[in-house]
């Protein structure tokens, strides 16, 4: 069975035909060919798969292409705001070297996303909790949360600006 | 996974519609994150799925009387976030906290995870001690049923097919409340035990009443009436405290499986009671 549905990627509005029991993740990657976007474990845990479904994080192995029609979605490639320049915290995650291997880069970055707009000034505690679902199996976790903490910065400054 | 029927309706009559209309086996699909997973396990094989998307009614989460109603489509984290929960319902934030990632919390919803009735489900214990109701939606109407007779087995409930359980009413908390729970990883892992506590307390220090709830220890979420048999009346002391907590290691009816043994279990209860009651009594009498 398929079904008509209209997604919002990254600013950019899709007309597509889905099958119905297709998770969100699969259509992203192979549909709209982006493929930033990965699969890890498909059960929820690592976060690999970490995408903004209406501003807020999800791991779309676990959600259907059609429970997502008429929703605005942003992935990885959607976070610069141009081709030559990173959003700040994709600066930060380079700058503090938290990408070794990097497959679970794009749902840290997504994850981090959304927490950062709650959390302007995180604390040590909340960033461990919130990342409870982003497993780095290079083990960078120290780097990332440096990172975390450096683009929580940055993201005030250019706020206060 | 294996594919189904992709039902969409617009309006509870319709859900309910479109559940009888299958092909059978026809489930709800809520926020998925259990579902999913057992649908891409091969666990589970549905001839249709109904979501409740576009069911208008579903996501509120408000004030009902003295305590709460949280409808189908209320997620973990909107519960977790909510002010209205944190001041009627504590026990339950205290679960919810510790269930799954923010990612899941984001999808996931509190009726699911009592839909999904898991002997380890997190939110059950918290509602059992608090009282709370599930509000069913059927070809035949409209009925209530306690959480206390909610759950059959593991995984399943007394929804019947074609029923669809549309809110979950709690009422306000009285007493101190405490969520005990063991995992191998904080909280992504399934519970290898949990204990809910609700334990309040008269002027003198006496437990005037007392909820124990077990998790992951028995083929469904449970109270532990020994447990609290052994609290009532009591003081909060050493002895009390020992007392409930090997009744409630005596209540449990643990299972050896792939996270740990029966014994392993049982003796958690008994440690995760005692934690969950001293710290409870270290918070003063309340009076």
């Amino acid at each position: 069975m398929r079904r008509d549905i209209t997604l919002t990627v990254n600013d950019r509005v899709y007309e597509l035909s889905v099958a119905v029991d297709r998770p969100l993740l699969e259509v992203l990657r192979e549909d709209l060919e982006l493929t930033g976007t990965k699969y890890g474990c498909g059960t929820g845990d690592c976060g690999t798969c970490v995408v903004e479904v209406d501003g807020r994080s999800v791991n779309s192995c676990l959600m259907l292409a059609v429970e997502a029609d008429g929703c605005t979605i942003e992935t990885v490639e959607g976070m610069a705001p141009g081709v030559n320049e990173l959003h700040p915290i994709q600066r930060a995650f380079i700058d503090a070297g938290a990408v070794q291997c990097g497959y679970c880069t794009p749902g840290y970055l997504m994850t981090a996303q959304s927490f950062l707009r709650d959390h302007p000034e995180p604390s040590d505690e909340e960033i461990r909790s919130a990342f409870e679902g982003n497993l780095c199996r290079c083990t960078g976790y120290t780097k990332i949360r440096e990172a975390i903490l450096d683009a929580a910065r940055a993201l005030r400054e250019e706020a206060g600006r | 996974m294996s594919s189904f029927v992709y039902h969409r309706p617009a309006s509870l009559d319709e859900a309910v519609a479109m559940l009888q209309q299958g092909p059978a086996p026809a489930r709800v699909l809520n926020g998925g994150t259990d579902l999913m997973v057992q649908l891409r396990g091969g666990k589970r094989t549905l001839g249709a799925v109904v979501s409740l998307v576009d069911v208008p009614g579903l996501d509120a989460l408000e004030a009902d009387g003295d305590g709460l109603r949280l409808g189908a489509r209320v997620t973990l984290g909107q519960a977790l976030d909510s002010e209205l929960v944190a001041e009627r319902a504590p026990l339950l934030i205290e679960a919810l906290k510790r269930m799954g990632n923010v990612n899941v919390r984001n999808r996931a919803t509190v009726v699911g995870n009592i839909c999904n009735a898991s002997p380890a489900g997190d939110t059950a214990g918290p509602l059992l001690a608090l009282g709370s109701t599930v509000d069913v939606v059927g070809p035949s109407g409209e009925r209530s049923v306690p959480l206390a007779d909610w759950f059959t087995g593991p995984g399943s409930c007394c929804l019947a097919d074609h029923e669809i359980a549309v809110a979950l009413r709690v009422p306000r908390q009285a007493g101190a409340g405490r969520y005990e729970r063991l995992a191998n990883r904080p909280t992504a892992d399934c519970a290898v035990a949990s204990i809910g506590l609700l334990v309040d307390r008269g002027d003198d220090g006496a437990v005037t009443s007392a909820r124990v709830t077990l998790g992951a220890v028995a083929p469904t979420p449970c109270r532990s009436a020994a447990a609290e048999a052994a609290l009532v009346g009591k003081a909060l002391d050493a002895a009390t405290i020992t007392a409930a907590a090997d009744a409630a290691a005596a209540d449990a009816a643990a299972i050896d499986d792939v996270r740990c043994s029966a014994w392993y279990r049982t003796e958690m209860v008994r440690n995760l009671t005692r934690r969950g009651l001293e710290a409870l009594a270290g918070e003063g009498s309340g009076a």
